[in-house]
Protein backbone atom coordinates (compact mmCIF):
# COMPACT_ATOMS: atom_id res chain seq x y z
CA UNK A 1 0.00 0.00 0.00
CA UNK A 2 1.60 3.27 -1.06
CA UNK A 3 1.26 6.56 0.78
CA UNK A 4 -1.60 7.78 -1.41
CA UNK A 5 -3.61 4.60 -0.90
CA UNK A 6 -2.95 4.69 2.85
CA UNK A 7 -4.20 8.27 3.03
CA UNK A 8 -7.24 7.36 1.02
CA UNK A 9 -7.97 4.35 3.24
CA UNK A 10 -7.63 6.56 6.34
CA UNK A 11 -9.96 9.14 4.82
CA UNK A 12 -12.55 6.47 4.05
CA UNK A 13 -12.31 5.02 7.57
CA UNK A 14 -12.62 8.46 9.09
CA UNK A 15 -15.61 9.20 6.88
CA UNK A 16 -17.27 5.92 7.86
CA UNK A 17 -16.63 6.59 11.51
CA UNK A 18 -18.26 10.01 11.16
CA UNK A 19 -21.15 8.42 9.33
CA UNK A 20 -21.61 5.83 12.09
CA UNK A 21 -21.61 8.60 14.70
CA UNK A 22 -24.19 10.45 12.62
CA UNK A 23 -26.30 7.33 12.37
CA UNK A 24 -26.20 6.84 16.15
CA UNK A 25 -27.11 10.50 16.63
CA UNK A 26 -29.94 10.07 14.15
CA UNK A 27 -31.29 7.09 16.11
CA UNK A 28 -31.02 9.10 19.33
CA UNK A 29 -32.93 12.01 17.79
CA UNK A 30 -35.54 9.75 16.21
CA UNK A 31 -36.00 8.14 19.59
CA UNK A 32 -36.23 11.43 21.45
CA UNK A 33 -38.74 13.03 19.11
CA UNK A 34 -40.76 9.94 18.21
CA UNK A 35 -44.49 10.68 18.36
CA UNK A 36 -45.46 7.35 19.89
CA UNK A 37 -44.41 6.19 23.32
CA UNK A 38 -41.24 4.11 23.08
CA UNK A 39 -38.16 2.90 24.91
CA UNK A 40 -34.67 4.09 24.10
CA UNK A 41 -31.55 2.38 25.37
CA UNK A 42 -28.41 4.47 25.58
CA UNK A 43 -25.80 1.73 25.57
CA UNK A 44 -22.87 3.94 26.50
CA UNK A 45 -24.56 5.75 29.37
CA UNK A 46 -26.19 2.62 30.76
CA UNK A 47 -29.70 4.04 30.86
CA UNK A 48 -33.04 3.21 29.32
CA UNK A 49 -35.61 5.92 28.73
CA UNK A 50 -39.37 5.85 28.38
CA UNK A 51 -40.04 8.75 26.02
CA UNK A 52 -42.66 10.38 23.88
CA UNK A 53 -42.43 13.49 21.66
CA UNK A 54 -39.38 14.84 23.44
CA UNK A 55 -40.83 14.25 26.91
CA UNK A 56 -38.71 12.10 29.18
CA UNK A 57 -41.19 10.03 31.16
CA UNK A 58 -38.76 7.78 33.00
CA UNK A 59 -35.02 7.26 33.15
CA UNK A 60 -34.00 3.76 34.20
CA UNK A 61 -30.50 2.56 35.12
CA UNK A 62 -29.62 -0.62 33.24
CA UNK A 63 -26.86 -3.13 32.77
CA UNK A 64 -26.05 -4.01 29.20
CA UNK A 65 -24.92 -7.57 28.57
CA UNK A 66 -21.52 -7.84 26.86
CA UNK A 67 -20.82 -9.00 23.33
CA UNK A 68 -20.09 -12.71 23.28
CA UNK A 69 -19.54 -15.51 20.78
CA UNK A 70 -21.59 -18.44 21.96
CA UNK A 71 -21.81 -22.09 20.95
CA UNK A 72 -19.07 -24.48 19.95
CA UNK A 73 -17.10 -24.11 16.74
CA UNK A 74 -18.05 -24.21 13.95
CA UNK A 75 -21.63 -23.74 15.14
CA UNK A 76 -21.25 -20.37 16.84
CA UNK A 77 -23.26 -17.18 16.97
CA UNK A 78 -21.96 -13.74 17.79
CA UNK A 79 -24.27 -11.93 20.19
CA UNK A 80 -23.67 -8.26 19.54
CA UNK A 81 -24.84 -5.29 21.56
CA UNK A 82 -27.95 -4.21 19.70
CA UNK A 83 -27.95 -0.93 17.78
CA UNK A 84 -30.76 0.63 15.81
CA UNK A 85 -34.47 -0.04 16.23
CA UNK A 86 -36.07 -3.22 17.52
CA UNK A 87 -39.72 -4.05 18.12
CA UNK A 88 -41.40 -5.57 21.16
CA UNK A 89 -42.50 -9.13 20.48
CA UNK A 90 -43.96 -10.03 23.85
CA UNK A 91 -44.28 -8.89 27.44
CA UNK A 92 -43.81 -11.69 29.94
CA UNK A 93 -45.51 -11.52 33.33
CA UNK A 94 -44.68 -13.67 36.33
CA UNK A 95 -47.07 -16.38 35.15
CA UNK A 96 -45.45 -16.75 31.71
CA UNK A 97 -42.74 -19.28 31.12
CA UNK A 98 -39.60 -18.78 29.04
CA UNK A 99 -37.18 -21.35 27.73
CA UNK A 100 -33.70 -20.43 28.90
CA UNK A 101 -31.35 -20.99 25.93
CA UNK A 102 -28.85 -23.79 26.30
CA UNK A 103 -25.94 -21.43 25.73
CA UNK A 104 -26.83 -19.46 28.89
CA UNK A 105 -26.03 -22.53 31.00
CA UNK A 106 -22.84 -23.15 29.03
CA UNK A 107 -21.85 -19.50 29.31
CA UNK A 108 -22.33 -19.72 33.07
CA UNK A 109 -20.31 -22.93 33.32
CA UNK A 110 -23.40 -25.03 34.11
CA UNK A 111 -24.53 -28.25 32.55
CA UNK A 112 -27.62 -27.51 30.43
CA UNK A 113 -30.64 -29.60 31.44
CA UNK A 114 -33.03 -31.02 28.81
CA UNK A 115 -35.23 -28.51 27.00
CA UNK A 116 -38.30 -29.31 29.10
CA UNK A 117 -36.45 -28.44 32.31
CA UNK A 118 -35.13 -25.24 30.82
CA UNK A 119 -38.64 -23.82 30.43
CA UNK A 120 -39.18 -21.83 33.60
CA UNK A 121 -41.64 -19.29 34.94
CA UNK A 122 -40.08 -16.03 36.18
CA UNK A 123 -36.80 -17.07 34.51
CA UNK A 124 -36.43 -13.41 33.44
CA UNK A 125 -37.72 -11.96 36.71
CA UNK A 126 -41.27 -10.93 37.57
CA UNK A 127 -41.65 -9.06 34.29
CA UNK A 128 -39.69 -8.99 31.03
CA UNK A 129 -39.88 -7.56 27.52
CA UNK A 130 -38.87 -9.79 24.61
CA UNK A 131 -37.68 -8.00 21.46
CA UNK A 132 -37.16 -9.24 17.95
CA UNK A 133 -33.67 -10.43 17.23
CA UNK A 134 -33.53 -12.32 20.54
CA UNK A 135 -32.80 -9.37 22.80
CA UNK A 136 -34.63 -9.35 26.14
CA UNK A 137 -35.09 -6.62 28.71
CA UNK A 138 -35.36 -8.41 32.02
CA UNK A 139 -34.80 -8.09 35.74
CA UNK A 140 -32.99 -10.26 38.23
CA UNK A 141 -34.96 -13.49 38.72
CA UNK A 142 -35.14 -15.42 41.97
CA UNK A 143 -34.64 -18.76 40.26
CA UNK A 144 -32.90 -20.23 37.23
CA UNK A 145 -29.44 -19.68 35.77
CA UNK A 146 -29.90 -15.90 35.47
CA UNK A 147 -30.27 -15.51 39.25
CA UNK A 148 -26.87 -13.88 39.66
CA UNK A 149 -26.53 -10.14 40.05
CA UNK A 150 -23.01 -10.23 38.62
CA UNK A 151 -24.20 -11.77 35.35
CA UNK A 152 -26.08 -10.06 32.56
CA UNK A 153 -27.14 -12.08 29.56
CA UNK A 154 -24.96 -11.17 26.55
CA UNK A 155 -26.70 -8.86 24.07
CA UNK A 156 -29.56 -8.20 26.50
CA UNK A 157 -30.58 -5.54 28.99
CA UNK A 158 -31.13 -5.95 32.72
CA UNK A 159 -33.06 -3.40 34.77
CA UNK A 160 -34.63 -3.23 38.23
CA UNK A 161 -37.93 -5.09 38.43
CA UNK A 162 -39.74 -2.09 39.97
CA UNK A 163 -38.73 0.01 36.96
CA UNK A 164 -39.95 -2.61 34.51
CA UNK A 165 -43.18 -3.07 36.44
CA UNK A 166 -43.77 0.69 36.26
CA UNK A 167 -43.40 0.81 32.48
CA UNK A 168 -44.88 -2.48 31.22
CA UNK A 169 -48.52 -1.31 31.30
CA UNK A 170 -47.41 1.11 28.57
CA UNK A 171 -45.50 -1.48 26.53
CA UNK A 172 -47.40 -3.08 23.69
CA UNK A 173 -46.47 -5.59 21.02
CA UNK A 174 -44.78 -3.81 18.14
CA UNK A 175 -43.62 -0.85 20.23
CA UNK A 176 -40.25 0.44 19.04
CA UNK A 177 -37.16 0.13 21.23
CA UNK A 178 -34.21 2.20 20.03
CA UNK A 179 -30.63 1.25 20.84
CA UNK A 180 -27.91 3.83 20.35
CA UNK B 1 -21.80 29.76 -68.04
CA UNK B 2 -20.45 32.17 -65.49
CA UNK B 3 -17.17 30.79 -63.87
CA UNK B 4 -17.59 33.05 -60.79
CA UNK B 5 -21.02 31.58 -60.07
CA UNK B 6 -19.55 28.04 -60.29
CA UNK B 7 -16.76 28.93 -57.77
CA UNK B 8 -19.25 30.54 -55.36
CA UNK B 9 -21.45 27.40 -55.42
CA UNK B 10 -18.34 25.30 -54.67
CA UNK B 11 -17.51 27.50 -51.68
CA UNK B 12 -21.04 27.10 -50.31
CA UNK B 13 -20.80 23.32 -50.62
CA UNK B 14 -17.40 23.26 -48.87
CA UNK B 15 -18.65 25.58 -46.13
CA UNK B 16 -21.68 23.32 -45.61
CA UNK B 17 -19.47 20.23 -45.36
CA UNK B 18 -17.23 22.05 -42.86
CA UNK B 19 -20.27 22.93 -40.71
CA UNK B 20 -21.50 19.33 -40.76
CA UNK B 21 -18.03 18.08 -39.77
CA UNK B 22 -17.82 20.68 -36.96
CA UNK B 23 -21.27 19.68 -35.63
CA UNK B 24 -20.35 15.98 -35.78
CA UNK B 25 -17.08 16.71 -33.97
CA UNK B 26 -18.92 18.63 -31.28
CA UNK B 27 -21.39 15.79 -30.77
CA UNK B 28 -18.56 13.29 -30.69
CA UNK B 29 -16.66 15.37 -28.12
CA UNK B 30 -19.79 15.69 -25.94
CA UNK B 31 -20.46 11.95 -26.04
CA UNK B 32 -16.77 11.29 -25.28
CA UNK B 33 -16.99 13.52 -22.19
CA UNK B 34 -20.14 11.71 -21.04
CA UNK B 35 -18.49 8.32 -21.48
CA UNK B 36 -15.41 9.56 -19.59
CA UNK B 37 -17.59 10.86 -16.77
CA UNK B 38 -19.39 7.50 -16.51
CA UNK B 39 -16.05 5.73 -16.64
CA UNK B 40 -14.67 7.84 -13.80
CA UNK B 41 -17.77 7.25 -11.70
CA UNK B 42 -17.54 3.53 -12.40
CA UNK B 43 -13.92 3.53 -11.35
CA UNK B 44 -14.82 5.24 -8.13
CA UNK B 45 -17.57 2.70 -7.51
CA UNK B 46 -15.34 -0.25 -8.29
CA UNK B 47 -12.72 1.15 -5.99
CA UNK B 48 -15.46 0.95 -3.30
CA UNK B 49 -14.95 4.61 -2.63
CA UNK B 50 -18.55 5.20 -1.66
CA UNK B 51 -17.93 8.35 0.30
CA UNK B 52 -16.22 10.03 -2.63
CA UNK B 53 -19.13 8.98 -4.82
CA UNK B 54 -21.57 10.47 -2.33
CA UNK B 55 -19.49 13.65 -2.36
CA UNK B 56 -19.60 13.77 -6.19
CA UNK B 57 -23.35 13.31 -6.06
CA UNK B 58 -23.73 16.03 -3.44
CA UNK B 59 -21.48 18.40 -5.42
CA UNK B 60 -23.42 17.69 -8.60
CA UNK B 61 -26.67 18.23 -6.73
CA UNK B 62 -27.87 14.90 -8.08
CA UNK B 63 -29.26 13.82 -4.74
CA UNK B 64 -29.58 15.18 -1.21
CA UNK B 65 -27.66 13.40 1.50
CA UNK B 66 -30.32 11.08 2.91
CA UNK B 67 -28.66 10.86 6.33
CA UNK B 68 -28.41 14.63 6.68
CA UNK B 69 -31.99 14.98 5.48
CA UNK B 70 -33.13 12.38 8.01
CA UNK B 71 -31.19 14.25 10.71
CA UNK B 72 -32.97 17.46 9.80
CA UNK B 73 -36.35 15.71 9.88
CA UNK B 74 -35.58 14.19 13.27
CA UNK B 75 -34.94 17.60 14.76
CA UNK B 76 -36.87 18.80 17.81
CA UNK B 77 -40.50 19.59 17.18
CA UNK B 78 -42.26 22.85 18.03
CA UNK B 79 -42.87 21.68 21.62
CA UNK B 80 -39.15 21.18 22.28
CA UNK B 81 -38.77 24.18 24.56
CA UNK B 82 -42.13 23.81 26.30
CA UNK B 83 -42.55 22.40 29.78
CA UNK B 84 -44.63 19.30 30.35
CA UNK B 85 -46.13 17.26 33.16
CA UNK B 86 -45.39 13.58 33.76
CA UNK B 87 -47.48 11.40 36.06
CA UNK B 88 -46.35 7.92 37.04
CA UNK B 89 -49.30 5.80 38.09
CA UNK B 90 -46.99 3.20 39.55
CA UNK B 91 -44.97 5.69 41.60
CA UNK B 92 -47.99 7.89 42.36
CA UNK B 93 -45.86 10.91 41.63
CA UNK B 94 -46.04 13.96 39.37
CA UNK B 95 -43.18 15.88 37.78
CA UNK B 96 -43.32 19.27 36.09
CA UNK B 97 -40.39 19.29 33.67
CA UNK B 98 -38.62 21.07 30.88
CA UNK B 99 -36.40 18.75 28.86
CA UNK B 100 -34.61 16.62 31.41
CA UNK B 101 -34.87 19.24 34.18
CA UNK B 102 -37.45 18.94 36.92
CA UNK B 103 -39.15 22.16 38.08
CA UNK B 104 -41.41 20.57 40.62
CA UNK B 105 -42.33 17.12 41.84
CA UNK B 106 -44.84 15.88 44.36
CA UNK B 107 -46.86 12.84 45.37
CA UNK B 108 -50.34 12.31 43.98
CA UNK B 109 -53.30 10.00 44.34
CA UNK B 110 -54.33 8.08 41.24
CA UNK B 111 -57.24 5.91 40.16
CA UNK B 112 -58.08 3.00 42.44
CA UNK B 113 -58.62 0.56 39.58
CA UNK B 114 -61.85 -0.58 41.26
CA UNK B 115 -65.05 -1.21 39.37
CA UNK B 116 -68.66 -0.32 40.17
CA UNK B 117 -71.64 -1.89 38.45
CA UNK B 118 -73.88 0.67 36.78
CA UNK B 119 -77.48 1.07 37.76
CA UNK B 120 -78.72 -0.92 34.77
CA UNK B 121 -76.61 -3.85 35.97
CA UNK B 122 -75.22 -4.46 32.48
CA UNK B 123 -72.19 -2.19 32.44
CA UNK B 124 -69.67 -0.95 34.96
CA UNK B 125 -67.53 2.04 35.84
CA UNK B 126 -63.77 1.48 36.00
CA UNK B 127 -61.89 3.93 38.17
CA UNK B 128 -58.56 4.05 36.32
CA UNK B 129 -56.36 7.03 35.62
CA UNK B 130 -56.02 7.12 31.82
CA UNK B 131 -52.56 6.50 30.36
CA UNK B 132 -51.32 8.51 27.40
CA UNK B 133 -50.87 12.12 26.36
CA UNK B 134 -53.45 14.58 27.60
CA UNK B 135 -53.36 18.37 27.64
CA UNK B 136 -54.24 21.01 30.20
CA UNK B 137 -57.36 22.30 28.50
CA UNK B 138 -58.45 24.86 31.08
CA UNK B 139 -57.84 25.97 34.66
CA UNK B 140 -60.31 26.75 37.47
CA UNK B 141 -59.91 28.61 40.72
CA UNK B 142 -62.34 27.51 43.42
CA UNK B 143 -63.61 24.60 41.36
CA UNK B 144 -67.05 23.20 41.97
CA UNK B 145 -67.38 19.46 41.73
CA UNK B 146 -70.46 18.15 39.96
CA UNK B 147 -70.50 14.56 41.15
CA UNK B 148 -71.25 12.01 38.45
CA UNK B 149 -73.87 9.31 39.02
CA UNK B 150 -71.24 6.87 40.26
CA UNK B 151 -70.71 8.99 43.37
CA UNK B 152 -74.29 8.34 44.48
CA UNK B 153 -74.22 4.70 43.37
CA UNK B 154 -71.10 4.17 45.43
CA UNK B 155 -72.73 5.62 48.55
CA UNK B 156 -75.86 3.55 47.90
CA UNK B 157 -73.76 0.41 47.65
CA UNK B 158 -71.85 1.17 50.85
CA UNK B 159 -74.96 1.99 52.84
CA UNK B 160 -77.21 -0.61 51.21
CA UNK B 161 -79.59 2.02 49.87
CA UNK B 162 -81.83 2.14 46.84
CA UNK B 163 -81.26 4.85 44.23
CA UNK B 164 -83.87 7.36 43.07
CA UNK B 165 -82.80 9.53 40.12
CA UNK B 166 -84.85 12.66 40.77
CA UNK B 167 -86.05 14.50 37.65
CA UNK B 168 -87.33 18.05 37.33
CA UNK B 169 -91.11 18.05 37.73
CA UNK B 170 -91.02 14.78 39.62
CA UNK B 171 -92.30 14.55 43.20
CA UNK B 172 -91.02 11.88 45.53
CA UNK B 173 -93.20 11.29 48.55
CA UNK B 174 -91.09 11.14 51.71
CA UNK B 175 -91.77 8.92 54.70
CA UNK B 176 -92.86 11.88 56.87
CA UNK B 177 -95.55 12.93 54.41
CA UNK B 178 -93.56 15.72 52.81
CA UNK B 179 -92.53 15.80 49.13
CA UNK B 180 -89.01 15.94 47.68
CA UNK B 181 -88.94 17.94 44.47
CA UNK B 182 -86.98 20.47 42.43
CA UNK B 183 -87.95 24.11 42.79
CA UNK B 184 -85.85 26.44 40.67
CA UNK B 185 -82.24 25.37 41.15
CA UNK B 186 -82.79 23.65 44.48
CA UNK B 187 -83.93 20.26 45.58
CA UNK B 188 -86.39 21.06 48.36
CA UNK B 189 -88.47 19.33 50.91
CA UNK B 190 -92.04 20.64 50.66
CA UNK B 191 -94.15 20.12 53.76
CA UNK B 192 -97.97 19.64 53.79
CA UNK B 193 -98.39 23.21 55.06
CA UNK B 194 -96.71 24.45 51.87
CA UNK B 195 -93.39 25.67 53.19
CA UNK B 196 -90.20 24.49 51.49
CA UNK B 197 -86.74 23.79 52.90
CA UNK B 198 -83.87 23.42 50.43
CA UNK B 199 -81.45 20.57 51.09
CA UNK B 200 -77.83 21.26 51.93
CA UNK B 201 -75.18 20.29 49.42
CA UNK B 202 -71.73 18.84 49.72
CA UNK B 203 -69.93 15.60 50.33
CA UNK B 204 -71.50 13.69 53.21
CA UNK B 205 -74.70 15.69 52.87
CA UNK B 206 -76.35 13.57 50.19
CA UNK B 207 -80.13 13.38 50.31
CA UNK B 208 -81.28 10.16 51.91
CA UNK B 209 -84.93 9.43 52.47
CA UNK B 210 -85.74 6.20 54.26
CA UNK B 211 -83.98 3.44 52.36
CA UNK B 212 -83.21 5.49 49.25
CA UNK B 213 -80.58 7.96 48.20
CA UNK B 214 -82.02 10.76 46.09
CA UNK B 215 -79.79 11.77 43.17
CA UNK B 216 -80.32 15.46 42.41
CA UNK B 217 -80.60 16.37 38.70
CA UNK B 218 -77.68 18.13 37.00
CA UNK B 219 -77.87 21.90 37.32
CA UNK B 220 -79.30 21.94 40.84
CA UNK B 221 -77.33 23.39 43.74
CA UNK B 222 -77.45 20.03 45.50
CA UNK B 223 -75.35 18.60 42.63
CA UNK B 224 -72.58 21.16 43.16
CA UNK B 225 -69.95 20.42 45.83
CA UNK B 226 -67.63 23.21 46.90
CA UNK B 227 -64.27 22.53 48.52
CA UNK B 228 -64.11 18.85 47.56
CA UNK B 229 -61.53 19.53 44.82
CA UNK B 230 -59.43 21.99 46.83
CA UNK B 231 -58.61 25.48 45.64
CA UNK B 232 -57.68 24.84 42.01
CA UNK B 233 -58.15 22.43 39.14
CA UNK B 234 -56.35 21.81 35.84
CA UNK B 235 -58.82 20.18 33.45
CA UNK B 236 -57.53 17.45 31.15
CA UNK B 237 -60.75 16.71 29.25
CA UNK B 238 -63.22 13.80 29.39
CA UNK B 239 -63.93 14.60 33.04
CA UNK B 240 -60.32 13.99 34.14
CA UNK B 241 -58.32 16.64 35.98
CA UNK B 242 -55.45 17.44 38.28
CA UNK B 243 -57.04 18.86 41.41
CA UNK B 244 -56.75 19.34 45.15
CA UNK B 245 -58.62 17.44 47.80
CA UNK B 246 -60.47 17.62 51.08
CA UNK B 247 -58.82 14.31 52.00
CA UNK B 248 -55.08 15.09 52.03
CA UNK B 249 -54.28 11.73 53.63
CA UNK B 250 -55.34 10.00 50.42
CA UNK B 251 -52.46 11.58 48.47
CA UNK B 252 -49.88 8.93 47.64
CA UNK B 253 -52.51 6.20 47.40
CA UNK B 254 -54.50 4.65 44.55
CA UNK B 255 -57.85 5.92 45.77
CA UNK B 256 -59.25 8.38 43.25
CA UNK B 257 -61.91 7.71 40.65
CA UNK B 258 -59.47 8.43 37.80
CA UNK B 259 -58.42 12.02 38.42
CA UNK B 260 -54.95 12.90 39.67
CA UNK B 261 -55.38 14.25 43.18
CA UNK B 262 -52.76 16.52 44.77
CA UNK B 263 -52.35 18.22 48.12
CA UNK B 264 -54.00 21.63 48.03
CA UNK B 265 -50.71 23.53 48.38
CA UNK B 266 -49.27 21.59 45.41
CA UNK B 267 -52.19 22.25 43.07
CA UNK B 268 -52.26 25.89 44.17
CA UNK B 269 -48.59 26.22 43.16
CA UNK B 270 -49.01 24.34 39.86
CA UNK B 271 -52.08 26.42 39.01
CA UNK B 272 -49.84 29.47 39.09
CA UNK B 273 -47.04 28.14 36.88
CA UNK B 274 -48.60 25.62 34.46
CA UNK B 275 -50.04 27.27 31.33
CA UNK B 276 -53.08 26.01 29.44
CA UNK B 277 -51.91 23.78 26.59
CA UNK B 278 -49.24 22.04 28.64
CA UNK B 279 -48.92 18.37 27.64
CA UNK B 280 -49.56 15.84 30.42
CA UNK B 281 -48.01 12.41 29.95
CA UNK B 282 -49.51 9.75 32.17
CA UNK B 283 -47.83 6.34 32.22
Amino acid sequence: MDEFERQRADAILSSRSKRLKMEMELIRRQARWGKEIHLAVSVDSGRMYLERQGALLRSIPIRMGPERRIGTAPDTVHLAIPRGARAVQAVLSDSDSWQVPEWVYTDRGLTPPPAARRTLTKALGPVAIVLDGGTVIYSLPTNGPLNDSSYTMPGSVRARSEDLQAIVPNVTKGMVVYFY
Amino acid sequence: MNPFRSISRGAYVLGGIALVVAAASGAFLYSTLQVRYRRDISRIVFNRNWDLLDQVRRDAGVTADSLRRAMAEASPGPDADKPYIVVSISDRRLWYKLGDSVFYTTRVAVGSGKTLVKQDGRDEYKFDTPRGRLTVQSKDAGPVWVPPDWHFLEIAEKRKLGVVMLKRGQKVRAADGSVIMVDGNDVVKKYPDGHEVPYESGEGREIVDGKNIIVPPYGTNQRKYRGTLGGHRLNLGDGYALHGTDEPRSVGEATSHGCVRLRNEDIDYLYGIVPVGTPVYIY
